[in-house]
């Protein structure tokens, strides 16, 4: 039940970088926040959607980009609030664990994009034949399926993450989960110096070509 | 930025319909323009980009100005091609091509293809614009600057931060959209020469100067609050200089958990 809650305001919160906005609601801060307050523990949801706002800072959320920010926020989040042990280790497992998951999501999302061809026929050939009434539908169909995608992929993925992040944190030696929790204290450091190299970067761009 | 002057083709002769010089768009439209436009990313796809949001954007405009159903799809027909841009700065070209189709439903000398031109040659400059001043400069200086208010408050400083973030920017993205499309719509094509008046890039470095500031001083608070200071100003050092290689900020979570382990043992 948890799984299907979260993956609703999930989902919901998703709907801003591909039906209404961009107002940020989608950025992994705001999704990690409130899943945790969902969930009953906001300061932890607020501390795993910060780490990874910060380190990924300089990844745009809207348009192509690399990486489903939201499904990374909402998943560490998730996963550091419902892990077995509360402790600073769960939220690098976690975290860990939700950067490849936003990455392979985004992979898919592209290739349902590439749909997205046909679709966009389908409207103008609509509008063309004076059917006026085709955007609206286009749009509110559109979203409907995102959402409801949205929904499946975190209830599933976050299902099957929690027995990951449980697994480790049950299995890993005591040594290992100390190193990690030595790990999440240097979370907020990596996020500031990673802020701190995106606005650098806008004064002295990154060099890539050879001279 | 170069915006094609307009040709001296006359609209009625194009559209193949007398011009009514007393068509004009209503400030309903417009609202209803710029409430549509918070939709400009659906169905964003491979082979048009926006060209969907654009088309929605722009539909009371089409009412207004071509009444006739077949003289508006064939409007659509025209504007369903490619096209790309950052959504808060899309309002500014809506706003232009709105001004110029009431142009030219009017009956002044308004070429289609030059409106599409305008289009086109807007689209590209205003995306960097967009891409630079608001999600590379604006969003990360103001959520630095909620995590110092956070950090000032220390009472409910997630919630403080979380309101502040949200509040402070999309104030911000709502004032400038809905102000660039009423510049745009009543500047026309002379809104180019008013852009250029602002001295973004220096605001854009300001901002960034501004956020290495805010950026050093909480560092500097996280360090030392971090379990050893040592390891904290490597793992900045070492951080910074990764991102500044080039490196992939997908693999700091990673980096962080090896700091500290290794660190431990």
């Amino acid at each position: 039940m948890i799984y299907l809650l979260a993956g609703l305001v999930y989902a919901f919160l998703n709907l801003d970088q591909i039906a209404v906005g961009p107002f940020l609601l989608s950025r992994p801060l705001v999704v990690g926040s409130i899943i945790g307050a969902v969930l009953g523990n906001a300061p932890l949801g607020f501390t795993a959607g910060l780490s990874a706002e910060l380190m990924l800072i300089s990844v745009p959320s809207s348009g192509p980009a690399a990486t489903d920010l939201a499904l990374i926020g909402g998943l560490a989040a998730f996963w550091a609030v419902e892990a077995y042990a509360s402790r600073g280790a769960a939220v690098v497992l976690a975290l860990l664990l939700a950067v490849p998951c936003g990455w392979a999501s985004r992979r898919a999302d592209l290739l349902i994009r590439r749909q997205n061809d046909r679709f966009g026929d389908w409207i103008v050939d609509g509008l063309t034949a004076g059917r006026e009434r085709i955007l609206w539908k286009a749009l509110a169909t559109w979203s409907a399926l995102w959402f409801v995608k949205a929904w499946v992929v975190f209830a599933a993925v976050s299902f099957l993450g929690l027995k990951v992040v449980d697994w480790c944190l049950n299995r890993f030696p005591l040594r290992v989960l100390d190193g990690l929790d030595r790990g999440a204290d240097l979370f907020l450091v990596v996020g500031f110096a990673a802020a701190l190299s995106h606005f650098w970067g806008r004064l002295r761009p990154v060099r890539t070509e050879q001279p | 930025m170069t915006i094609p002057v307009p040709g001296p083709d006359v609209r009625g002769e194009a559209d193949g319909k007398v011009p009514d010089a007393g068509v004009a768009l209503t400030r309903t439209d417009l609202v209803q323009v710029f409430l549509r436009s918070f939709m400009f990313q659906s169905l964003w796809s491979y082979q048009r980009m926006q060209n969907v949001g654009w088309l929605f954007s722009l539909w009371p405009v089409f009412r207004r100005l071509h009444p006739d159903q077949e003289e508006r799809a064939r409007v659509a027909q025209d504007h369903a091609g490619y096209f790309n841009t950052h959504p808060y700065t899309a309002d500014i070209i809506l706003g232009v091509v709105a001004s110029l189709e009431e142009k030219r439903a009017q009956g002044n000398p308004v070429d289609r293809e030059a409106i599409l031109a305008a289009r086109k040659s807007m689209s590209g400059p205003l995306s960097a614009v967009g891409e630079t001043v608001f999600w590379a400069t604006l969003a990360p200086l103001i959520l630095i600057g909620s995590v110092v208010l956070g950090l000032v408050f220390r009472r409910g400083s997630w919630w403080i931060t979380l309101l502040s973030y949200l509040i402070v920017f999309n104030l911000l993205h709502v004032v400038v959209k809905g102000g660039g499309l009423l510049v745009g719509y009543r500047r026309g094509l002379d809104v180019a020469a008013f852009l250029v008046q602002w001295p973004v890039q220096r605001w854009v470095g300001r901002g960034a100067w501004l956020g290495m500031g805010l950026c050093l001083g909480v560092l500097a608070v996280a360090v030392a609050r971090a379990w050893h200071p040592a390891a904290g100003t490597a793992a900045a050092v070492v951080v910074v200089f990764f991102l500044r290689r080039g490196g992939s900020p997908l693999f700091l979570p990673l980096l962080a958990a090896a700091a500290g382990f290794f660190a431990f043992h």
